[in-house]
């Protein structure tokens, strides 16, 4: 076999498997010339039915892959809503990494871009789904170097930078979604702890909830394995935010309180302890010289 | 008032020296066990408990998860995963595809 007719073989097999399923969860109709150009029946299965196992077990893996990471929009959406949703995104944007960690990266660049996918629940499932991404890279996104916090004090005021931890994720949300999530959990916990007990199974939890009195600032991180979901004050929330955009340390400070009619020393007192504390979780970063390019992102070009 | 952004980052500087000093005495651990609400408090835990073993082998389960739990990188428990991109990783090579075929084929 020459390579062209190998890389034909193999973008044809590829094509088949990787489509979505068809109606009762079987192989398309257009996957079935494929079958039968390139695949022998033997005495059990005809052409087309050995094919369609390698698409019915690629599918329903991305499926369930997709449906751990996003529990949460799935409560919010209801099981229907999520798996037209899910087809949908995967249809479109499809499993572009080796690591199935990645293939919710594009998701919340989806949903912004089809709406009507998310039906009344619009607002509420993209804060959820920007929670449950923001998870994903808290749990095993990279850690760079912490600062030196005595090398970094010898520095000009004026020329200080700092980074963030790249499993460091701020979000500004209208949804209380991390005390939704928390509440999914434990009804989860309480379900399958019944389940044991009784051996019945029990209905899944709709999560909804009305938008949250004003903005909910989140940091998602992680401490010693575990993630975490801490709200910040609005004033944190944006001076973390302006440090990740790489502003030095006084205009960060001076961009977070603004004209803020508060003395400047009971700002200092607070400002000294946020950063105590984002000190010792570890959040305060140099970017390694070898990481100041930006890989390429693996997103959807569709989405 | 106007606030003056030089007295502020000047508090931020003495914070991160006594977030180092923090660190330097007791570790990472110092969020998690501080009271909720506090600045030093780590936030809601997204998992009920540490324990929680993330089972991925064979299952491709790393996924965002680490923990390989067996797995020939022995990442379980390390969080070695981490910023390497899964634990399915090694020596920038995915790992125990014998038992991914192996899963497939049931």
């Amino acid at each position: 076999m020459d390579m062209s007719t190998l890389a034909r073989f193999q973008a044809a097999l590829a094509g088949a498997i990787m489509r979505p399923l068809g109606p009762g969860e079987t192989m398309r109709r257009e996957g079935h010339a494929v079958a039968a150009e390139f695949v022998k029946p033997n005495a059990r299965l005809a052409a087309k039915d050995r094919l369609q196992i390698y698409n019915q077990q690629y599918w329903w893996r991305l499926l369930g892959s997709f449906g751990d990471d996003f529990g949460g929009l799935a409560a919010v959406l209801g099981e229907r809503r999520f798996e037209r949703l899910a087809i949908a995104y995967l249809d479109a944007c499809g499993s572009a990494s080796w690591n199935l960690r990645d293939l919710g990266q594009g998701l919340s660049a989806f949903i912004v871009a089809h709406p009507e996918l998310l039906g009344s629940h619009g607002p509420l499932a993209r804060d959820m789904a920007a929670l449950e991404w923001a998870r994903v890279i808290a749990f095993d996104a990279a850690e760079w170097p912490r600062i030196d916090p005595v090398e970094f004090a010898s520095r000009r005021p004026s020329r200080m930078k700092l980074g963030l931890q790249p499993y460091l994720t701020l979000l500004e949300l209208q949804y209380p979604v991390d005390r939704l999530l928390q509440k999914l959990k434990q009804s989860e916990n309480a379900a399958a702890s019944n389940a044991r007990s009784s051996g019945a199974g029990s209905r899944k939890l709709r999560l909804h909830a009305k938008p949250a009195a004003s903005p909910v600032h989140l940091a998602i991180h992680r401490s010693e394995l575990v993630v975490y979901y801490k709200r910040l004050q609005p004033a944190a929330y944006h001076l973390l935010s302006a440090l990740r955009a790489g502003e030095t340390l006084e205009n960060a400070c001076g961009m977070a309180f603004g004209d803020e009619a508060v003395a400047a020393d009971q700002i200092a007192a607070k400002v000294q302890q946020w950063f105590s504390a984002w000190t010792a979780f570890g959040w305060l970063c140099e970017k390694p010289a070898i990481m100041t390019k930006k890989p390429a992102p693996l997103a959807c070009p569709l989405c | 008032m106007k606030t003056n952004k030089t007295i502020i980052a000047s508090a931020a500087i003495a914070g991160i020296m006594g977030g180092g000093f923090a660190l330097a005495k007791v570790g990472n651990t110092a969020g998690a066990q501080q009271k909720s609400g506090s600045a030093f408090s780590a936030g809601i835990q997204a998992e009920e408990d540490k324990g929680e073993t993330h089972d991925c082998k064979g299952k491709n389960g790393c996924k965002g998860k680490g923990g390989c739990k067996g797995g020939d990188n022995g990442c379980a428990g390390k969080n070695s995963c981490k910023g390497k991109g899964g634990c399915a990783m090694k020596d920038g090579k995915p790992v125990h595809k014998d038992k991914e075929k192996e899963t497939e084929k049931k």
